[in-house]
């Protein structure tokens, strides 16, 4: 705790990251606000699943009229179904990333992994571990945004059984794959 | 003695949310419904009016096929119990159940608010009671002033879908009309209906 | 002031998008800023060494939680209007299982998978090509999932609702929990990493 609490102003290469408290309590207004201001909250899911249904349905149109699930995300065709709230906002949490990661000296081409494992592997796995987390996330009704932030914050009964399984899931599964990370 | 900056931001949440709970202690709730076993319904006189007004709804006839061919209420759509639950509903639309009682549309309503869905009511009365008080309603031959609105209207609605009314020299016959369906909660907000199931993630 | 102003009708959908962007560049900032756009910090938590992710996603949620309570107590805001995910018991239980497995097999959650990409974590993209390949499986499995992706529904359902107790008190309890889950990562983060380092 006291590590945090003191910033440091030694400007060695990246900047240190900020207080955990500061910027969750920085994040807790972000999300009040947009429930204020759209009365619903934040996500990142969404928007790739909107992405991934225009997708299917280039691909093949009544492929995706057929399925209840793409249908959902594509609606009545009225308006473009990337005309949408989760996949503007998906698009600011790009830049506002890019952005803290450009003025903190943390934006360069890298590749994150524990010192075990190769390369190669890392990406395999970062590749299989997104497609099951999107099973979790779409099975759920939403992520770690839409459900645990959102709905945690709503007091949303759903939200917090998710939020608990999440923790657990990876709490269990952390010691099966620790020549990932440690 | 010091605090560290993350002890203050806690005892902070732990004032602000003391108080928080001392307030909603206090303070007197607003009557607290409990919203889960109740229904929202519709009358028949709304409905009238709706379907007649070219309302944005969708009503959905819950009987037997063999008696919605004998009978129906105009614009209806008739589904079974698992048709309805695949159902999709037009978007910014409500759907109106109905069925003989209420006791079939209430299971209908209570399996739609499972899912998730808000739009929905169940029709007060079902086609009896649209059958007796829009099509064939019976009239008081005298009215009051104040009722004069209501009976001109019902009047109306009986000759748009094709019905007779009888005259009977009873006053109290327009009390049906009268009494609000209970927990009648759709004047609410009505413009949420934006497509919800993509509010969520 | 009464909001939720785009369920109101004070802002329309083009006002509304842009304040989509917004909203997405502070929360990308934030997400950032702390951190968890790196795919060993996230990992991190889960062998007790960083307890970053725990500490951000709940002071977040009781923040959001303790103004949400404020501004519908002052009438800012009536929270009825807020869009609730419906509860479904088995799904979510199961959802959350098998996205925490995935989370720490893939190093990222959703959000900051998109983090870790605009900062030039190539890790980071391919997670998000997992994620999008992922919700394709699931969109062409989902005539078979359709039952149990219903299955136990609930309804929107919170705390409030369903332990009868008022807002405020609900509120008291979770901000104490999530105190001394603080108080307790604190704990966690110094005998990890003292006795080694």
């Amino acid at each position: 705790m006291a590590a945090y609490s003191q910033p440091s102003l030694v400007k060695s290469k990246p900047t240190p990251y900020w207080n955990p408290y500061i910027c969750g309590i920085g994040l807790g207004f972000v999300l009040l606000l947009t429930f204020i201001v759209m009365g619903r909250g934040i996500g990142a899911s969404g928007a790739m699943t909107s992405i991934v249904a225009v997708g299917v349905d280039a691909v093949s149109s009544s492929h995706a009229e057929e399925n209840a699930f793409y249908k959902g995300y594509l609606g009545d065709g009225t308006v473009s179904p990337l005309k949408d709230w989760l996949v503007f906002e998906v698009i600011g949490v790009l830049i506002g990333g890019f952005l803290s990661g450009l003025f903190a000296g943390r934006t360069k081409i890298k590749t994150e992994k524990g010192p075990r494992i190769s390369l190669n592997r890392r990406f395999q796995f970062a590749f299989f571990g997104g497609m099951i987390m999107a099973f979790g996330t779409k099975l759920a009704r939403g992520c770690t945004s839409g459900q645990a932030l959102t709905g945690g914050a709503l007091m949303n009964v759903g939200s917090w059984l998710f939020m608990i399984s999440l923790f657990a899931g990876a709490y269990a599964m952390a010691w099966f794959v620790r020549r990932l990370w440690i | 003695m010091s605090f560290t900056l993350n002890q203050k931001l806690a005892a902070f949440a732990f004032f602000i949310s003391l108080l928080a709970m001392i307030t909603s202690l206090i303070l007197p709730q607003e009557a607290e419904e409990n919203e889960t076993s109740q229904v929202d319904y519709f009358s028949v006189l709304e409905l009238a009016q709706d379907i007649r007004g070219k309302e944005n709804i969708s009503v959905i006839d819950l009987r037997p096929a063999s008696d919605f061919e004998k009978f129906n209420i105009p614009s209806s759509i008739n589904l079974t119990l698992s048709e309805l639950l695949d159902f999709e509903t037009p978007r910014h639309s409500s759907l109106i159940l109905y069925s003989d009682n209420d006791t079939q549309s209430e299971q209908a309503y209570f399996m739609l608010k499972g899912l998730g869905k808000t739009q929905h009511f169940v029709l007060k009365g079902g086609v009896e009671d649209w059958y007796d008080y829009i099509l064939y309603p019976k009239l008081p031959k005298a009215v009051t002033d104040s009722n004069q609105m209501l009976v001109s209207k019902i009047k109306a609605l009986t000759s748009f879908f094709g019905g007779r009314i009888e005259f009977i020299d009873d006053a109290e016959i327009l009390e049906y009309y009268l009494e609000k369906p209970v927990n009648n909660n759709h004047k609410g907000p009505k413009k949420v209906v934006k497509n919800l199931e993509r509010m969520g993630c | 002031m009464n909001g939720p102003f785009y369920i109101n009708g004070w802002i329309g959908e083009e006002v509304s998008l842009i304040f989509a962007l917004v909203i997405g560049i502070a929360f990308g900032f934030f997400l950032e800023r702390a951190g968890l756009g790196s795919a060993k910090k996230l990992a991190a938590q889960f062998y007790g060494r960083d307890m970053t992710v725990f500490k951000m996603m709940f002071t977040a949620i009781i923040t959001a939680m303790i103004g949400l309570f404020w501004v519908n107590q002052f009438g800012v805001v009536d929270i009825e209007l807020i869009y609730l995910t419906p509860t479904f018991v088995a799904p979510q239980i199961i959802g959350g299982l098998v996205f925490g497995v995935g989370f720490i097999v893939g190093g990222y959650c959703p959000g900051t998978s998109c983090v870790a990409g605009a900062t030039g974590s190539l890790d980071g993209w391919m997670n998000v090509l997992g994620l999008l390949s992922g919700i394709l499986i699931f969109g062409e499995l989902y005539p078979y999932l359709e039952s149990f992706y219903n299955a136990t529904p609930m309804g929107a359902l919170t705390f409030v609702d369903y332990f009868q107790l008022p807002g405020g008190v609900m509120v008291f309890i979770l901000v104490i929990l999530a105190l001394l889950g603080f108080w307790a990562s604190g704990k966690i983060e110094s005998r990890t990493s003292s006795p080694k380092a």
